[in-house]
């Protein structure tokens, strides 16, 4: 019976250590791409896609089924993350608000959990003594994830951005390259 | 299929072969049982593959266990028999409880 359960406990560690393949656009556009393994066990694989202001990292992870509210709880909380990593990391004060969220949303031919999140910043306008604080919201951020059936691993995907200016038509055009990149994002 | 797929899927064959013995040692019910476990799990792995939620099978292996757990109880032994059944039947409500509410 021991060795039974010690047969049991060597599947699961090979089946949690089997490389990922890795969930990917058909076409990464004019994105550089940049691909790492996180982790070895369980097997996670990161790859960045970046263009200027725009970011797309999509994580894919050894999992056996998982259900969405596993990444809706994870997603509850990113808000607060992502606001504490702002100012570690680059020492700016951000407030990260979720706009919406999807609990079954239709992507890639699965259910998945999709958040979107705006970024907002105050920012100080005028000149003294006249100058006014006003909220502006600097990015839009996205989160959906979902469990890939065929593959047994479980696809997380992250997407940034800038927001739209009225003077910066180009920011326009990259927000739409980013989105199309994140629609053609699929399970190996 | 890929490998990782198999390699999960089996998973259940050991405990298949263990209730497989317990048949041929006289252990009937148990063996029964352990196969059926064994079997759902097995088959679990491919329906998931095939876009079945994963969230309905270990439900059904609680329910499983749970059936043996009494089998056994029924067959002897004091109160103290019931409560692993019991144990089982209580995490099987709190877990479907939670999968809905979730």
């Amino acid at each position: 019976m021991v060795s039974a359960y010690g047969c049991v406990a060597l599947c699961y560690c090979a089946f949690f250590a089997m490389p990922v393949s890795p969930a990917e656009p058909q076409d990464a556009f004019s994105f550089s791409i940049e691909e790492s393994v996180y982790s070895s066990f369980p097997h996670i694989r990161e790859t960045v896609y970046t263009n200027g202001k725009a970011f797309v990292g999509v994580a894919t992870i050894r999992t056996i089924s998982a259900p969405n509210a596993v990444f809706s709880a994870a997603f509850d909380r990113l808000d607060g993350y992502a606001e504490d990593y702002a100012r570690d990391q680059y020492g700016i004060e951000i407030d990260v608000v979720a706009e919406s969220n999807e609990k079954d949303y239709s992507f890639s031919g699965h259910r998945a959990v999709r958040y979107i999140y705006g970024v907002w910043k105050e920012v100080t306008v005028g000149y003294p003594p006249f100058e006014t604080k006003l909220d502006v919201k600097m990015a839009e951020m996205g989160a959906i994830a979902w469990f890939c059936n065929v593959d047994f691993e479980s696809v997380v995907l992250f997407y940034v951005t800038p927001a739209y200016f009225v003077d910066e038509p180009e920011l326009d055009v990259l927000a739409v390259q980013t989105m199309e990149l994140v629609a053609a994002v699929a399970c190996h | 299929m890929e490998l990782p797929i198999l390699l999960l899927a089996s998973a259940s064959v050991p405990f298949g072969l263990v209730a497989m013995h317990d048949i041929l040692s006289g252990e009937k019910k148990r063996g029964v049982f352990g196969i059926a476990s064994a079997a759902w799990s097995f088959s679990g792995i491919f329906l998931v593959y095939l876009g079945v939620p994963g969230l309905l099978f270990f439900p059904g292996l609680m329910v499983i266990l749970l059936a043996s757990s009494l089998s056994r109880a029924r067959r002897g032994g004091g109160v103290a028999q019931y409560l692993r059944p019991l144990a089982l039947a209580a995490l099987l409500v709190l877990i479907t409880a939670g999968l809905v509410l979730l």
